[in-house]
């Protein structure tokens, strides 16, 4: 049956990679969170520390769209982040689920290989990504960089990709909480919110210097203006810098995921096997958690990427300028799009521009909540999680719905899920929109993204006893 | 007297039709996706990698973070050093 074996490829190099030593026994819950912190402490600061040898890096950034989805930083060691990790992980996801690739997960040499493999790949694809950067002049025309500081470029980049894999290695492994992955991704939305709250970096707008920082901001002109009213006023509302407004709009957004986070249906269930103690299944709301929102801002971000390479180079061709046309800001580098397709599912800049151009916020809004809740629905079909995965899983462990025939647990699930599945999607979607026409610190999404991730390590945190109390039980005593 | 013989021709395709007919509908049931069931729909499970131990080298975790730091500091001294150098030539 199997003439030919893909994965086979990998073995004779199997000895070569590396590969961190799973724990013996089980880690106590505090040495997984001193795991978990120096980590992400190494994980930072390789994001602060700049690149040795790059000559420039002012110009406008193509890739801001998927800094926040690959938890890079530019110019620093960072710069690739976790995007080899994650490309080989959906490619050999991909490959799998089109059943390309066969493997079989039930047995634990292919499993091996397929991890393997997996790895391979991620470090190939950050030797290529480094090449492709250092020689496209990202940081400088290779020229005048010279051949030997290129070679310093690529090997500094893939010395980097190899130690986030590693260290996502170490925490997957058990000595971390959960998945590395995620966890860079929050951290690095985590730091730029506080950056924006608390940076001391000063604007000049032509009346005297101002913190960027909103908070910092705040504080200062009420201490140094003698018109207070006017000060808490100016800094509420200015609008080339980080306001107070911006703060508190995050602050809410912070707090309704939160609420939303804890709905949830339950499902009285009784094994067949064992008389007794009912249990219960939650089915929550944001049943697919933040990956909606996550494959959703991954889709848009490469087709802005593709529009505005097209229009880079070809701007006077009739389908390129109908998919987008690209205009920089008025105070920065940046680019925007300002007509076309991809203007349309461009998140309007703040309130005031989406009630300028209101077909475009309804477009934009219905685009977002039906993409939002089409791939919720379409992921629980690929993860396992679908009625049918979960009904065979009930049975396999003798489980009933309580006061329903076994028979009917497929159908009594098939009402439920599919149902919170797009709802959840849709509410998440909405919950995104609303948070980048607020104008909230950074992008709805990566609000999104950074919440769920820290809640959901909470909860295996909670689960694992280590704060001896549940989010739930915490929200139960403060309501009561 | 009934002709049937218990474990005859008959009960066997009967039972090779019921295994068939299994079969069909575990295959008709099975569903899309390769990974468990269970996994709880949160994002971590997708992006959960490396469970498993393969024979590749072994590194100990402390290991991990002593090479990241290593790498750090020769990062670092590298600036100081082409600072350094642009000073004194």
């Amino acid at each position: 049956m199997s003439s030919f074996h893909a994965l086979d490829i990998v073995k004779p190099l199997r000895p070569f990679l590396p590969e961190v030593v799973a724990p013996e026994r089980k880690v106590p819950f505090n040495q997984r969170l001193m795991w978990t912190g120096v980590t992400l402490l190494i994980f930072l600061v390789m994001s602060e520390v700049p690149l040795y040898g790059i000559t420039s890096s002012d110009s406008s950034d193509p890739l801001i769209w998927l800094r926040m989805m690959l938890a890079s930083n530019r110019g620093t060691l960072m710069e690739l982040g976790i995007s080899p990790i994650v490309t080989a992980g959906m490619v050999f996801q991909f490959l799998q689920g089109t059943q390309i690739l066969s493997v079989n997960m039930e047995d634990k040499a292919d499993r091996e290989l397929y991890q393997a493999a997996q790895k391979l790949l991620a470090i190939v694809l950050s030797l290529g990504q480094a090449t492709v950067y250092v020689l496209t002049g990202m940081y400088g025309r290779p020229a005048d960089l010279g051949t030997g500081v290129c070679l310093l470029l690529i090997l500094q980049l893939v010395c980097a990709a190899v130690i986030v894999i590693l260290m996502d290695e170490l925490l997957q492994k058990g000595y971390g909480l959960g998945s590395g992955i995620s966890l860079f991704m929050s951290t690095n939305i985590c730091s730029s919110v506080f950056w924006r709250c608390f940076a001391p970096t000063t604007v000049n707008r032509g009346r005297g210097s101002e913190f960027e920082g909103a908070i910092l901001c705040l504080v200062h002109l009420l201490l140094s203006k003698g018109d207070k009213r006017n000060a808490i006023l100016e800094s509420f509302y200015r609008d080339n810098a980080p306001n107070m407004s911006q703060v508190f709009a995050t602050v809410a957004v912070f707090f309704t995921v939160i609420y939303l986070q804890s709905l949830k249906i339950e499902l009285p269930i009784k094994s067949t096997r064992q008389r007794g103690p009912y249990g219960l299944y939650p089915v929550r709301l944001f049943y697919t958690s933040n990956m909606p929102i996550m494959l959703e801002s991954a889709l848009s971000s490469n087709l802005f990427i593709i529009s505005q390479i097209l229009y880079s180079k070809f701007s006077n061709n009739i389908f390129v300028k109908l998919l987008g046309v690209w205009q920089p800001t008025a105070n920065s580098q940046q680019l925007r799009a300002v007509s076309g397709l991809v203007y349309y599912i461009q998140a309007p800049a703040s309130l005031a521009d989406a009630l300028l151009d209101p077909i475009r916020t309804v477009i934009y809004v219905s685009f977002v909540l039906g993409l939002c809740a089409f791939f919720s629905k379409t992921w629980i079909e690929v993860s396992g999680t679908s009625p049918r995965d979960v009904a065979r899983q009930f049975k396999e462990q003798g489980i009933v719905i309580a006061g329903h025939r076994d028979t009917s647990v497929y159908k009594e699930l098939k009402r439920v899920i599919p149902t919170a599945a797009a709802f959840g999607g849709a509410t998440i979607g909405a919950l995104s929109v609303i948070s980048d026409l607020c104008g909230c610190l950074t992008s709805g999404s990566s609000i999104l993204l950074a919440v769920t991730t820290i809640y959901g390590y909470h909860e295996i945190a909670a689960k694992e006893g280590g704060f001896g109390k549940t989010i739930d039980s915490q929200f139960a005593e403060l309501t009561s | 007297m009934s002709s049937s013989i218990p474990g005859g021709a008959k009960t066997l395709s009967k039972r090779r039709a019921n295994k068939e007919n299994k079969l069909r509908q575990q295959k008709l049931n099975k569903p899309n996706s390769s990974r468990a069931a269970g996994a709880g729909g949160s994002s971590s499970s997708m992006l959960k990698i490396y469970t498993d131990e393969a024979d590749g080298f072994k590194i100990d975790p402390l290991v991990v973070l002593i090479f990241a730091v290593a790498f750090i500091f020769s990062v670092v001294v590298l600036h100081v050093i082409s600072k350094l150098t642009g000073k004194i030539f």
